[in-house]
């Protein structure tokens, strides 16, 4: 008759290898390196002409182009654009190689390591509004987000508070995807006719500059940026003014 | 040069392999359970809480208002829906409670962490550094023996809630570690914005603070026009304070400085900035820069609160 099988202790085996403690301080390290190769700041995605378009960019590249002048580098905006644009290009793909495997172990991990956080302020922030449209054409504001809710009872001010709510509707107006505004716009349609709202629903960005240190109490002026609109039947549209039509028609031509 | 590093690498073997007092890894254990919990059940249990959920983590086929990306874990219990996200928050938070407790605290991390994951960073536009570094103190949770002292386990082993331990000091290291990395890689991320510099006037923390989509209270910065220096002075603190923190490392004696000056910027972005639990998990890794300070206070105060308990106990039980 065969003895009964005895259980392998793999753990205390390995934990009391001699070579152990050396395997853990190596494995330590690799980890420590994949932490700091993927942690180290890069561009998140390559530059294009839309993300120069915002006025946070704009005003990023004016200040730094003034400041190269200050430094003797006489290069024009434009110059400036393009040389940061190709060296943030060739920085995203190289890093893309390079922190393949590590970002893979880390991902599996589950702790990915995004810490951008507050890397830039936002200079003319675009807040999401939305209104209902009576009967005689007016709008009525439900909300501006930064505001309190004008109507609690179909939107209240803790759902506005969440900062995972604040988060996606900052992406209606900074997000690559066009259709984050038209997303979010029949998310809150829907809220809103659950709660016997009949109108149309209107989702406007609002734009407005915050206030620079340096230009305490001028005006800031607000401008809407996009509008979407959702009929009662189900239609649904972005509406142009009249400056934006005629700069889509121009494009066409 | 190759001494140099055999050198350097026994001495790390040394380093990772000591034991140290268990209280700053414990304190850690109930600091993020803590942040758990704050973090889920609200999320569970209120009604602004449940309409975040449908907005935010499910699939548009389920209320949300985009079509997600959902992981492979999400979709084998059918999809992003509230009741699979609120199943997964709900065993996240009774997670939370084992951890608060220290009952099986290994298991009970990675149970948090599993699910956590799944339901927070289910939706790539609403996850963030908060998301990240919850998996960050989890991980740490699950290889580190968090509940040696001041738990259920601790109970259950010695008989004495508050029992002295040592454990090993690898997971505090790796914790201290990707703590700098988090300071230091958003410190240089931040010098590309002249609104962080000189450049710009230290003119940051005056504009994010009126962000609508961030900030608490946006209107009320422009209404106090004084706070244009205590803004650009905490501006120039808060990015030499990241930069610098590496020195943490490598000048221990630094630490109380820094750890002051820490718990003052993650209270003022608590108060000021919708980032979710980011304050409060970056707070919760701070014990674990003193480990043995809080071994010394953990254990005198075990003993005293031991003695009463015992105290208590035997009283209790010769009363009539």
């Amino acid at each position: 008759m065969s003895s009964p099988p005895t259980s392998f202790d793999w753990r205390g085996r390995l934990l009391s290898h001699p070579r152990w403690p050396r395997l853990r301080a190596a494995l330590l390290l690799a980890h420590a390196l994949a932490v700091v190769v993927v942690a180290f700041p890069a561009p998140v995605k390559r530059l294009d002409d839309a993300a120069w378009q915002k006025p946070t960019m704009q005003a990023e590249l004016s200040r730094w182009t003034e400041r190269l002048h200050g430094w003797g580098l006489t290069w024009t905006q434009d110059e400036l654009r393009e040389r940061v644009t190709s060296l943030a290009t060739a920085w995203y793909e190289g890093r893309r190689v390079l922190v393949a495997v590590p970002k893979a172990y880390l991902s599996a991990l589950g702790t990915t390591q995004g810490w951008y956080m507050f890397t830039g302020a936002d200079r003319v922030p675009q807040r999401f509004v939305l209104s209902v449209q009576k009967r005689d054409g007016a709008l009525e504001r439900v909300f501006a987000l930064g505001e309190p809710s004008l109507h609690p009872e179909l939107i209240s001010d803790a759902f506005l508070a969440e900062h995972r709510v604040g988060r996606v509707l900052l992406l209606t107006a900074w997000s690559s995807r066009p259709e984050a505004l038209p997303e979010a716009c029949r998310w809150f349609t829907g809220q809103l006719r659950e709660r016997s709202t009949t109108g149309a629903v209107v989702c406007q960005l609002e734009a407005r500059a915050v206030e620079h240190p340096a230009r305490v109490g001028a005006e800031r002026p607000r401008e809407l940026a996009r509008t979407w609109v959702i009929h009662p039947d189900g239609r649904e549209a972005e509406q142009l003014d009249e400056p934006r039509k005629r700069r889509r028609k121009g494009a066409k031509r | 040069m190759k001494r140099w590093f055999g050198r350097r690498f026994d001495g790390w073997v040394e380093r990772s392999s000591a034991l140290e007092g268990a209280t700053a890894l414990a304190c850690t254990r109930v600091l993020v359970a803590l942040t758990l919990l704050w973090l889920t059940l609200p999320l569970l249990l209120s009604e602004a809480g449940r309409q975040t959920v449908r907005y935010v983590f499910c699939d548009v086929a389920w209320g949300g208002y985009r079509e997600l990306p959902n992981s492979w874990f999400v979709q084998l219990l059918g999809g992003a829906r509230p009741e699979v996200i609120a199943g997964l928050l709900g065993t996240a938070s009774l997670a939370g409670l084992f951890l608060l407790v220290g009952l099986f605290a290994r298991p009970a991390a990675l149970v948090a962490a599993v699910c956590s994951h799944a339901a927070l960073t289910q939706n790539p536009d609403a996850t963030g550094a908060g998301d990240a570094l919850l998996a960050v103190c989890l991980l740490v949770l699950v290889v580190g023996d968090s509940s040696a002292t001041w738990s259920w386990d601790a109970r259950r082993r010695t008989g004495s809630f508050f029992a002295p331990a040592e454990v090993a000091a690898w997971p505090r290291l790796l914790a201290i570690f990707q703590l700098t990395v988090m300071y230091v890689a958003t410190g240089l991320q931040k010098l590309v914005a002249t609104a962080w510099t000189p450049l710009d006037g230290f003119s940051a923390l005056y504009q994010i603070l009126q962000s609508p989509h961030m900030a608490r209270y946006p209107d009320w910065v422009p209404t106090h026009g004084w706070l244009v220096g205590p803004l650009a002075l905490g501006t120039a603190v808060t990015l030499l304070f990241e930069l610098g923190f590496w020195s943490v490392l490598v000048w221990p004696r630094l630490r109380p400085a820094f750890a002051a000056l820490g718990v003052v910027l993650h209270l003022g972005i608590a108060l000021t900035l919708k980032v979710g639990a980011f304050s409060w998990l970056t707070l919760s890794l701070y014990p674990l820069l003193f480990p043995e300070r809080l071994a010394s206070l953990g254990e005198s105060l075990g003993e005293s609160l031991a003695q009463r308990f015992g105290k208590r106990a035997r009283s209790g039980e010769s009363a009539p």
